[in-house]
């Protein structure tokens, strides 16, 4: 489910978010509109990813 | 078939006060100058589109006593910003709202031998007089957080809009929040514009510009702090 930060205050199910918190749950029909205005912005997934450890070197 | 409705419920609100106990007529004007741009070889004159204007004319009666109307109209002389919201169908949810934020121009007592004392006043508005609807409805006095029924203007409009708030009454002993949402869906409300807060058992009037857009839904979202008391407030909103 893809999250979004409020970048405005938003009521919807009703539950009240402020501007920038965090949500994954506005409905998918509202989500457009809000995204098109800069009312909500995507969120993108972090990721971690390890750098290969180097080869010990010989002392 | 037409819809006409009668005067008597007109209502007249100025920086937070209800003044329509002491009007009993209220005439809002809106003007548009024209250009002319008639040319050699027309047989008729020509004209393009200008500059609008706005103004309200009131007229009711005399009333000195605290919170009256010669006290709300002689203490709104001379000071800038002024909200003037005329609701010509009376205060309901979703009928027409005149806003205009200005200036009163002139205030005048008469006071004939044979009759009750009489007042008038003007009204310039100072960024145009818009058409709009109420948006709360009844004044509505609420003692918990809530939103007032949504409006639906059919279709969003993309050039901002004007807003007006006049708190009216305000026995809550706590600060209150109002602002106006909008929504393309009915489902999600976003903030629009928020007015400045009122204080604890103060009343008020605020007018908001907004600009860009104004979604297809409108509805009033109220926030008080504090644990008793209630707050009657009116807002109207008139997109460009």
């Amino acid at each position: 489910m893809a999250t979004y930060k409020a970048l405005t205050g938003l009521d919807y199910a009703g539950k009240r978010v402020e501007a920038g918190d965090l949500v994954d749950d506005i409905p998918n029909r509202s989500a457009t509109w809000l995204l098109d205005q800069g009312l909500i912005e995507r969120v993108e997934s972090t990721t971690t990813s390890r750098e290969p450890k180097s080869p010990k070197k010989e002392a | 078939m037409p819809t006409f409705r009668h005067g008597k419920k007109t209502a007249v609100l100025l920086n937070g006060t209800d003044m329509s106990p002491f009007l009993n007529e209220a005439t809002t004007t809106q003007e548009i100058e024209t250009a002319e741009t008639t040319t050699f070889s027309d047989d008729d004159k020509t004209y393009i589109v200008g500059l609008a204007d706005g103004t309200i004319s009131t007229s009711g009666l005399f009333d000195s006593t605290a919170g009256a109307s010669d006290e709300v109209l002689n203490g709104t002389l001379g000071n800038e910003d002024n909200t003037f919201t005329v609701l010509p169908e009376g205060n309901v949810n979703g009928r027409r709202a005149i806003l205009a934020n200005g200036q009163l121009t002139s205030y005048e007592i008469s006071s004939p031998v044979a009759d009750v004392i009489a007042i008038s006043a003007e009204v310039q508005a100072d960024g145009g007089l818009l058409h709009g609807v109420s948006l709360a409805g009844a004044e509505v006095t609420s003692s918990a957080s809530a939103t007032t029924t949504e409006v639906d203007h059919g279709s969003a409009t993309y050039s901002g809009g004007l807003f007006n708030l006049h708190v009216t009454d305000n026995t809550r002993d706590g600060a209150t929040t109002i602002k106006v949402q909008h929504s393309a869906d009915n489902a999600t409300y976003a903030d629009l514009v928020t007015f400045t807060s009122v204080s604890a058992s103060a009343t008020d009037g605020e007018s908001i510009t907004s600009t860009g857009t104004v979604n297809r839904y409108l509805r009033t979202l109220s926030t008080l702090a504090g644990s008793s008391g209630s707050v009657t407030y009116h807002v109207s909103a008139a997109r460009r």
